[in-house]
């Protein structure tokens, strides 16, 4: 018992350890998001800085921790490096998951409401009282996801930890499986990790509360003063808040509305925003707007900061790996075997990938989508019990998860389908699960209804309409479908305990690249297992958007 | 958000159909596969070697034989837990035939387990005494060394003595190992004054784990717990640091990062390979070389014995060792009569084996020293 009394220090150190630095990334994300939505549209610098985020967020973690650890390192450097790679995984995190909350507060239904508050605020009193409380809500409800999902990308982490020897709680677990640690065993250690987790999302969901969605609203019936406040579903109370008439809630909503509208001033008008102190200081740079300027577009700042990150925590490995890679590429075009091998691993891996990356993200939008029990018949209801606890048991990590079905395999019903891709499939489908919640949650909310009618109000023709559809609702949705795709592809804990006999996973390669040291054959299969699934999905966001705005156009000349 | 608004989106339309899709491909490669080998024989193979390695082995063995073999590798990403504890996981339902594992330890675990068929072929009567169970329960093959490994460019070595010449000890902690018990200064024997010298940057790998593990356990019962404590307990203050691997000792060694580690002999030719510039020495302890040999065994249960036997017989041959003995690895075999066809930087290493402990009596040291090493890791 005394070990297992070990566990909760761990897991609670290393917690506040994560906290910190995902509080303390928080500013510079602050800083990066709004680059990255300055302006109207999309610049090509914002577009770039998007691309390169993305990159750095899904770039395998064992590949940095690999060129790192075989730098060799004073142990007094170790927690520090550690700390450092984990912020450097983490940041980009938070800017994506910041944009995502970004955009989905920051609707036409929100800015209409903003507009007739502020324009009106004479008729309202209280409105200035409100929005210096409404301040600090919107500050709150922006940051809250994002730095949780920052948190849940540092406090999972394993194979930084593992490469570094860093504390962690994901790497102590898995030097006791050393000795053959029983399934009970390992839940058991679980419990803290798991349970702070959880407290996490739940204190997570709490302080950003439920925010309203505001997608059935139409901009033409938003008020709540003037000769539309009757129909209005916003309505001014004495207190000075706003309350939604059909929920009830108060607050939510207008938070949203306030942050995003003064968010947008502060984008597009010097000096009106009320950009915090913090956030200048941090970069000991003037915001983005200087960054804009001396770049001369919006977006400018981010583009330059993410290839900074991008340079530091992806080209480094990058080109550690790739030094020698040329010459393997000579020696694996020249050997059809070997070539058919890896391409073999390639599909099949990817396959397995896209098969789990997607049910996840259709299952946490379809049985985990309803923020609201009203109205659910018993089926809906029980499949989203169902998939909330799949969600907590995808928090356990891959080792739990693969140990747990490895054992249940056993079970003389489940043995027919134990050498079948099916456990691999379901393992990572549950581990990827959690993601793909906090991803809908936070992309699903983006009112796209409403911003339906007023796009279409607002351009004419379908041309305009369908690009303007594939930046606002498609793009984002195929980007967090992508993340979940790669997140699968390398998980390569649950490929080694539950992938049939004779499956060849590309991971996997690229894990023991790893361990039986640098060739330059091996250099160049782990580079094109890496990099060919970033290159398929590129493409199929091409195809994407091909046959979305380019359809769209086609049949635009035709009629 | 509803379920219905999810469904009718044109992005959830194109993921189904992708899932799809992508579920067709997965299906046809698992059906593809089971019917590949059609009426033949099929063997399930669980191997702990390196695939790249290994697979080259398998694949001559299904050529001469024309029984199919379906692996299953191990990956360092789950260490050595996945395989062994499969088999112990799957006892009741076996699904593997034969375990070709890349050390002895874990087969005599399997051993006393009762989870082994015993087969005594023509292998395992080829075999010398340590490298073989006494009732056949397995059999050993090919096997690496543990060593002392350094850059001669930044430390060097005498060559008429062996020992670490004058000028790469620092001046400081040069002279008589002060504190080092006498039986630990023999363990580390000939470079007690590198393994003791603080100024000499050194690596291991986490001893938790596969060979590193092998050697703590044969250090712990050669000299004691007590001599093994207290040389972990000052690994740090000597200039020791515990790294993720022993291929990550040898990178280490040979980039200038550390001057001296513990690796085993397969690093050490793949980074020679690789260009670096690294010599080793055998790891002595009490005069034993530490050979950590392959290993191959029959799971209890198996429907196809027959066809196993004769997997266990081909890679325990002495062609397979030669096979072993001239990949990448260099894996040294354990039959050393027939030495002039090795290759030339193996036949070096004949001694090696000659010399080499007998590792069958090391379980319950090792599991002690885990025990200890797990212990001393909680957090």
């Amino acid at each position: 018992m005394t070990w297992i009394n070990g566990m909760p220090g761990l897991a609670f150190g290393q917690a506040a350890q994560v906290a910190g630095l995902a509080i303390a990334a928080w500013p510079l994300c602050r800083w990066w998001i709004r680059s990255l939505c300055a302006g109207t549209g999309r610049s090509r610098s914002q577009r770039l800085a998007w691309g390169l985020l993305i990159v750095a967020a899904i770039f395998p973690a064992l590949l940095q921790g690999y060129a790192l650890a075989t730098r060799g390192w004073p142990p007094g450097a170790t927690p520090w490096l550690y700390a450092g790679l984990l912020w450097g995984r983490m940041v980009p995190v938070g800017v994506l998951f910041g944009v995502l909350v970004w955009q989905r507060l920051r609707t036409p239904a929100a800015d209409q409401v903003w507009r007739v508050l502020t324009e009106q605020t004479d008729q309202w009193p209280q409105a200035s009282a409100a929005r210096r409380r409404w301040w600090w809500s919107r500050e709150l409800r922006w940051s809250v996801w994002p730095v949780v999902a920052m948190w849940l990308v540092g406090y999972q982490d394993f194979e930084l930890a593992a490469m570094l020897k860093a504390d962690a709680w994901a790497d102590w677990l898995f030097m006791q499986q050393a000795r053959g640690l029983s399934l009970a065993a390992c839940w058991q250690h679980l419990l803290w990790p798991l349970g702070l987790q959880f407290a996490v999302l739940a204190v997570g969901r709490g302080l950003a509360g439920p925010l309203t969605d505001v997608a059935p609203m139409s901009a033409a019936v938003v008020g709540g003063v003037g000769d539309e406040a009757a129909e209005s579903p916003v309505a001014a109370v004495p207190g000075g808040e706003l309350v939604d008439r059909e929920s009830g809630e108060t607050n939510s909503l207008a938070a949203g509305v306030e942050w995003s509208q003064a968010a947008a001033m502060q984008a597009t008008k010097a000096g009106s925003g009320r950009q915090s102190r913090l956030s200048k200081w941090l970069l000991a740079v003037r915001g983005p707007r200087w960054w804009d300027r001396v770049l001369g577009r919006p977006g400018g700042g981010a583009a330059v900061a993410a290839l900074l990150w991008c340079g530091l925590f992806v080209c480094g490995p990058l080109a550690s790996l790739s030094r020698d890679a040329w010459a393997g590429f000579g020696v694996l075009w020249g050997n059809a075997a070997q070539w058919q091998g890896v391409t073999r691993e390639l599909v099949l891996t990817g396959a397995v990938a896209a098969i789990s990356g997607l049910v996840a993200w259709l299952m946490a939008g379809n049985w985990l989508g309803p923020w609201s029990s009203a109205g659910r018949s018993w089926l809906t209801a029980m499949t989203g019990g169902l998939a909330q606890g799949l969600v907590l048991i995808g928090l356990m990590g891959s080792l739990t998860i693969g140990l747990g079905f490895v054992t249940v395999l056993q079970w003389p019903q489940l043995v027919g389908i134990r050498d079948t891709p099916v456990p691999l499939c379901v393992g990572l489908v549950i581990r990827n699960l959690p993601l793909a919640w906090l991803l809908q949650r936070v992309i699903r909310g983006r009112a796209v209804a409403a911003a339906e009618q007023i796009g279409l109000a607002a351009v004419g023709g379908s041309r305009p309409l369908a690009e303007w559809l594939w930046r606002e609702r498609d793009q984002p949705r195929l980007w967090a479908m992508a993340v979940l795709c790669y997140q699968s592809y390398l998980d390569v804990t649950l490929y080694s305990l539950l992938a049939p006999v004779g499956f060849a996973a590309g991971p996997v390669r690229l894990y023991n690249f790893m361990h039986y040291g640098r060739s330059a054959v091996l250099s160049a299969e782990a580079l094109v297992l890496m990099l060919g699934p970033m290159a398929g999905l590129w493409l199929v966001g091409l195809v994407s958007w091909k046959v979305r705005v380019r359809g769209t156009a086609l049949g635009e000349r035709r009629t | 958000m509803t379920g219905r608004s999810t469904r009718s989106e044109p992005t959830s339309i194109g993921a189904i159909v992708i899932a799809v899709l992508a579920m067709g491909l997965v299906g046809g490669w698992w059906l593809w596969d089971r019917s590949r080998v059609g009426d033949r024989e099929t063997l399930v193979v669980y191997c702990a070697h390196d695939a790249i390695y290994a697979d080259s082995v398998l694949k001559e063995f299904e050529r001469k034989t024309g029984i199919a073999v379906r692996v299953r590798y191990d990956t360092e990403a789950t260490k050595s837990l996945s395989l062994l504890q499969l088999i112990t996981a799957e006892a009741t339902n076996p699904r593997c035939d034969v375990f070709w594992n890349n050390e002895l330890l874990g087969a005599v675990e399997l051993t006393r387990q009762g989870l082994l068929a015993p087969y005594q072929g023509s292998a395992w009567r080829d075999r010398p005494e340590a490298f073989r169970d006494p009732d056949g329960a397995w059999v050993a093959f090919g096997g690496r060394f543990r060593v002392w490994v350094w850059n001669p460019d930044r430390l060097s070595v005498s060559a008429t003595s062996g020992q670490p010449a004058a000028d790469s000890l620092s001046e400081v902690n040069a002279g008589p190992a002060d504190g080092a018990a006498p039986e630990l200064a023999t363990a580390m024997s000939p470079f007690v004054d590198w393994a003791l010298d603080p100024a000499i940057p050194k690596a291991l790998a986490e001893p938790l784990y596969g060979t590193t593990l092998t050697h703590y356990a044969l250090l712990w019962s050669s000299l004691g717990p007590t001599a093994v404590q207290d040389w972990d307990a000052q690994l740090s203050a000597r200039g020791w640091c515990k790294v993720a691997g022993n291929a990550m000792v040898q990178k280490l060694v040979a980039n200038g990062s550390c001057q001296l580690g513990w690796t085993d002999t397969d690093d050490v030719f793949v980074g020679r390979d690789a260009g670096a510039r690294l010599e080793m020495q055998p790891v002595r302890i009490a005069g034993k070389t530490l050979c950590i040999p392959n290993t191959v065994m029959i799971i209890r249960g198996t429907q196809r014995q027959a066809a196993a036997e004769r997997l266990v017989d081909f890679l325990a041959s002495r062609e397979t060792e030669l096979m072993l003995a001239r990949g990448p690895a260099r894996q040294v075999p354990l039959v050393t009569d027939r030495k002039d066809e090795w290759p030339a930087d193996v036949k070096g290493l004949a001694d090696w084996v000659d010399a080499a402990a007998d590792l069958r009596t090391l379980v319950d040291p090792r599991r002690e020293c885990l025990e200890w090493l797990l212990a001393k890791s909680r957090p």
